[in-house]
C-alpha cells in the first residue's frame, strides 16, 4: 500500500519516494489518521488495506493515549464510528478518538536541513533544529505526543521586524519556501546563509542592521502626501 | 635547570604563564628558546644567561629550514652566535662616533609611542641624561623607551644607515629594535631567525573569551572577543595546521578576533600574536558591552535573538549618542518645554 499520499507535505512526499520509506503498522496507520489532503473514505480504505496486509500490534499506554492490545482493533472501532460528529458520539467513543493518535509521537526522516527556509500555514522561517536533536529523542518516543513533532527556527516579527526563535508543532507538514523574500522577510535570507555556513556573523549582524533600518524608514514614510508632495520633502525620488 | 631560571617567568602573558605552570607543561629545548627570545619581561642580559643556562641544561637540537629561518644543525650553537651577533651590535650602538646621533622615543602604557625627534644627542650616554630628565615625575610608568643610533650620510647617494634598541628606565637593553639598517644581511638572517618560527604553546583561552593585548610595541586596541587561533584543531583546518607547522612564522601566531570599529560596527579581522593575550577584566564601555553578549552567544549561552538585539542597540547607541551631545546644547528649561525632560549625563 502506498502512503505517501497521506503525507501532508509535497517535499517530505517526494522525500520519501526517492529512499523509498517504508512505514511500519502504527507509523502508517498514524500518517493516515494525520492527513489533511485524502478523505475519510480514502482513510478508512487505507485503515482497512493496514487491517488486511499489515501485521498487528499493541498500542503502548503513553500520557495522552491508552494502551490497546491491537491495533487492528482500534483501527476497526475507528472506521465503525464512520463520520459521526463528536456531538453524536458517546463518552466511550469520544475517549477512542482523544486518547489515540494524538497523543502519539513518531521520528520521521526529512529531507530539510538546518538553515533552510520552510514554510507551513503561510507562514516562513529558517529552520535550527528538530526537537528530537540533541538527544530529545529516546524521551519523546516515550512519553511525547503528536505536539511534540516539532522543528525550532527564526521568524520575523511582522510588526517591528525583529527576529524571534519559536517552534512549530508539527514537522511532518513543512515544505520549502520557493517564493521571493521581500520587505522585512529578506533578514531570513541572511540568517539561512550564515546558519548554512556561507556568510559571517559579520555580515549576518550588518544585513540585519541595515535591512531593518530601511524598512524601519519605509514604515516612517508620511502617509496620505503625494510622490510629488515626498520628492519636495526629500523622502523621495522625483520622477523624471 | 638550575634554580635561578624559571621559563614561566619569561612569558608575556601573566595567563599563558599561569595555565602552562597548572598544566605542568613540559617545553621543549626549542619552545624555551623561543620564549626567552619574545620575552618582553627579561633584558638581553638575563636572556642570554637563560640561554647560556638552556645550553647547558637540555639536549641540542636540529632545526629545518623554513621560509624565515635558516637550517640550524645545532640549536646550541645557533645560540651562542646569537648572542654573539647582539653582544656585537649593542657595542655598535653604544660606540661613539663622530658623524653619529641619538635619538629617542617614550611609550606610557595606555598611549601611543610618543618620539622625541627634534632632541637629537651625539652620544648614548648624552641622550640617556635627556631621557631621565623627562622621566623625572613618572619614572616608574614607562611601557617602553626606543633609542635610534643614526649615522650621518656623507654624501646624498648614500643610504641612511640606523638601529635601534629598547631599554628600560635605567638605561638596561631590553631587545634590539625593529630598525636594522646597519645590520647586515648575514647577520640579520640570523637575528631574525626566530621570526620565521610557529611554536605551539598551550593557552588558557577558549573561543568567545574577551581578551587583550599587552604588547604595547605592536598596538592592538581594545579588548576583543578570540575567535581562533591558528592551531586549534577543532576550529582550523588540519591541512592548514600541517602547513604552519612547516612554514608558518609570526605573522601565523595572529588569531582571529571579533573587534567593535569606530563606527559601531562588528569586525571580524587578524588580532595579535596569541603568546600577548590575556583575560579582559577591566569595565567594558557603552559600546564594548556588545562584546559581552558576542562572548555569551559563541559560547552557546545566548540564542542569536539576543545577538541581533544587542547588536541593534549597539548601532543605534552612536546615533543616539550624537543626539545626546547636540540637545546638550540646549537649556535644560527648553528641553523640558520640547518634552525631553533633563538631560543628564547618564542619559
Amino acid at each position: 500500500m502506498n502512503f505517501y499520499k497521506f503525507i501532508n507535505s509535497k517535499d517530505i512526499r517526494a522525500y520519501f519516494e526517492s529512499i523509498n520509506y517504508q512505514f511500519d503498522s502504527l507509523s502508517a496507520a498514524w500518517i493516515v489518521w494525520q492527513s489533511k489532503l485524502t478523505t475519510l473514505q480514502e482513510k478508512h480504505e487505507a485503515w482497512e488495506k493496514i487491517i488486511a496486509t499489515m501485521p498487528d500490534c499493541e498500542i503502548r499506554e503513553r500520557p495522552n493515549t491508552k494502551a490497546r492490545p491491537s491495533l487492528h482493533n482500534y483501527l476497526r472501532k475507528l472506521i465503525e464510528l464512520g463520520d459521526k460528529s463528536p456531538d453524536d458520539m458517546s463518552d466511550y467513543e469520544k475517549e477512542l478518538i482523544d486518547d489515540g493518535f494524538d497523543g502519539m509521537w513518531f521520528y520521521f526522516p526529512t529531507p530539510f536541513k538546518k538553515g533552510d527556509i520552510l514554510t507551513f500555514s503561510d507562514q516562513i522561517f529558517i529552520l535550527s533544529e528538530f526537537g528530537y536533536e540533541n538527544g530529545f529523542r529516546e524521551r519523546l518516543e516515550k512519553n511525547g505526543d503528536s505536539t511534540d513533532m516539532t522543528a525550532f527556527g527564526y521568524f520575523v516579527d511582522e510588526g517591528d521586524g525583529h527576529i524571534f526563535n519559536e517552534c512549530m508543532h508539527h514537522y511532518m507538514d513543512l515544505e520549502y519556501y520557493c517564493g521571493e523574500l521581500n520587505g522585512k522577510n529578506r533578514i531570513l535570507m541572511a540568517v539561512s546563509n550564515y546558519l548554512k555556513d556561507e556568510i559571517s556573523l559579520e555580515l549576518l549582524l550588518n544585513a540585519y542592521h541595515i535591512i531593518l533600518t530601511e524598512e524601519h524608514a519605509k514604515d516612517f514614510l508620511p502617509r496620505g502626501f503625494t510622490n510629488e508632495g515626498l520628492a519636495l520633502a526629500g523622502i523621495a525620488e522625483r520622477k523624471k | 635547570m638550575n634554580s635561578d631560571f624559571d621559563i614561566i617567568d619569561f612569558i608575556n602573558s601573566s595567563d599563558i604563564a599561569k595555565h602552562c605552570c597548572s598544566i605542568g607543561y613540559s617545553f621543549s629545548a626549542l619552545e624555551m628558546a623561543y620564549l626567552i627570545w619574545v620575552s618582553r619581561k627579561r633584558s638581553i642580559r638575563e636572556k642570554h644567561s637563560a640561554w647560556h643556562n638552556l645550553i647547558d641544561t637540555q639536549p641540542d637540537m636540529e632545526i629545518a629550514e623554513r621560509p624565515g629561518t635558516p637550517y640550524i644543525k645545532n640549536l646550541h650553537t645557533f645560540l651562542l652566535r646569537f648572542m654573539e651577533l647582539e653582544n656585537k651590535y649593542l657595542a655598535l650602538f653604544y660606540q661613539e662616533e663622530p658623524c653619529c646621533i641619538y635619538s629617542f622615543s617614550i611609550c606610557y602604557p595606555g598611549n601611543e609611542d610618543y618620539s622625541f625627534d627634534n632632541c637629537v644627542f651625539p652620544s648614548f650616554q648624552m641622550c640617556f641624561d635627556a631621557i631621565n630628565a623627562e622621566l623625572t615625575d613618572i619614572f616608574d610608568y614607562v611601557q617602553y623607551i626606543r633609542v635610534k643610533k643614526q649615522w650621518i650620510c656623507q654624501s646624498s647617494s648614500e643610504t641612511v644607515k640606523s638601529m635601534e634598541i629598547y631599554i628600560d628606565s635605567i638605561g638596561t637593553p631590553w631587545s634590539l629594535g625593529e630598525d636594522r639598517q646597519i645590520i647586515s644581511e648575514e647577520d640579520n638572517e640570523i637575528l631574525d631567525a626566530f621570526r620565521g618560527m610557529w611554536p605551539e604553546i598551550p593557552t588558557p583561552f577558549k573561543r568567545g573569551d574577551i581578551l587583550i593585548s599587552n604588547n604595547q610595541r605592536v598596538r592592538y586596541d581594545g579588548p576583543f572577543v578570540l575567535d581562533t587561533i591558528l592551531y586549534w584543531k577543532d576550529t582550523v583546518p588540519e591541512s592548514t595546521i600541517k602547513f604552519l607547522r612547516s612554514r608558518g612564522d609570526e605573522s601565523d601566531l595572529e588569531v582571529n578576533v571579533y573587534t567593535i570599529s569606530s563606527d559601531n560596527s562588528l569586525c571580524h579581522d587578524h588580532g595579535p600574536c596569541y603568546l600577548d593575550m590575556e583575560y579582559y577584566n577591566a569595565p567594558l564601555d557603552d559600546s564594548q558591552k556588545f562584546l559581552s553578549v558576542l562572548s555569551g552567544y559563541i559560547k552557546g549561552e545566548y540564542d542569536i535573538t539576543v545577538l541581533f538585539e544587542a547588536y541593534d542597540y549597539l548601532k543605534d547607541a552612536k546615533r543616539r549618542k550624537a543626539s545626546y551631545d547636540y540637545l546638550c546644547a540646549y537649556k535644560n528649561s527648553h528641553l523640558i518645554a520640547a518634552g525631553f525632560g533633563e538631560i543628564t549625563n547618564d542619559r
